[in-house]
């Protein structure tokens, strides 16, 4: 089933109100630096020169993580910007 | 899934109408059918895209330029060379940005050097440049449905557990049995992406069983205690 989920709204629907004990986890923009770093984006502006692997890799250096990748390649020719995630997300 | 924007060049290779050129663009706007390009990273067998927007924003003698909203999977160039072959003319892509990418914008990006230049100030201990550019994962998730699970069961999903439906707080709707969704706690934090094996109001009833299965656990797994070590 392909949606376009940005023109399907959805609505939440509740099936259990509950708590959420603030001794654990992170709300996503209180995120700790090196947790941010591990998965975080960045809504990158890629130069039309070096390709979306070379920008990741520079990504990679820029902050020293180990891990950086990319959510999509317009073609070869295209100027582009991509999203970079720091870390993990595929 | 997410739609995305584009805008581009594109030049024609002869003398053309420019009703003709409007009409044709009004009439690839809708369901389409593309065969990918020779030198594409996918199986070229012929594949239905809905074009939402085709427009056209400027016209200087051979060259005009375009305005596309699509869905993922539609090549851009495919469909200017398309156009070409209608208009009888023929035509390529001379430029091509993407400038919305889902709810990501071109407007809010940052370039390398801002982003070299956040890091040099964090490690200077100034964080607020950083925070700036690096955003949290859940913002490029925005309009994504999710399911928000109970403190309870957080543990268990992202140590790759299945969720049971009495882990379930809230789900998004409308969504069916094999859709994706992001599996968040109750804090908006996302855990990782599973699979519905059931429509979205079926788990609002569902009173056991295994509702979504994990695909991918992105959360740091120690962030939530282990409820069922107790």
């Amino acid at each position: 089933m392909r949606t376009l989920v940005d023109i399907v709204k959805f609505r939440t629907l509740v099936k259990e109100e509950c708590e959420t004990d603030e001794k654990y986890g992170e709300y996503p923009d209180k995120r700790s630096i090196d947790r941010l770093m591990q998965l975080g984006v960045v809504n990158l502006d890629k130069p039309s020169g070096p390709s979306s692997h070379d920008v990741s890799s520079t990504v990679k250096k820029i902050l020293s993580v180990g891990k950086a990748g990319h959510a999509g390649t317009l073609e070869a020719m295209g100027r582009s910007w991509c999203v970079r995630r720091p870390s993990g997300v595929s | 899934m997410m739609s995305k924007e584009y805008v581009g060049v594109c030049e024609l290779h002869g003398a053309f109408d420019e009703n003709a050129l409007r009409k044709w663009t009004e009439k690839l706007t809708g369901t389409i059918y593309q065969k990918p390009p020779v030198r594409s990273s996918v199986k070229r067998a012929v594949r239905r895209r809905t074009i939402l927007r085709f427009t056209i924003e400027d016209i200087a003698e051979r060259r005009f330029v375009f305005r596309v909203v699509t869905e993922p999977g539609t090549y851009v160039r495919k469909l200017l060379h398309d156009l070409g072959l209608l208009l009888g003319t023929g035509a390529h892509m001379v430029e091509l940005r993407r400038v919305r990418d889902g709810f990501l914008k071109e407007d809010s990006s940052s370039t390398l050097l801002e982003l070299y230049a956040a890091w040099q100030l964090y490690k200077k201990g100034e964080e607020n440049l950083l925070r700036k550019i690096v955003k949290p994962v859940e913002e490029a998730l925005k309009g994504f449905p999710s399911v928000y699970v109970k403190d309870s069961a957080v543990a268990a999903v992202a140590h790759g557990a299945p969720l049971a439906s009495k882990g379930v707080s809230k789900i998004d709707h409308p969504l069916s049995k094999g859709d994706m969704a992001c599996i968040k706690t109750l804090k908006g934090e996302c855990i990782g992406f599973g699979t519905l094996t059931m429509d979205s109001d079926d788990v609002l009833h569902a009173k056991s069983g295994i509702v979504v299965t994990v695909e991918r656990v992105v959360m740091d797994r120690t962030l939530y205690p282990k409820m069922w070590a107790r």
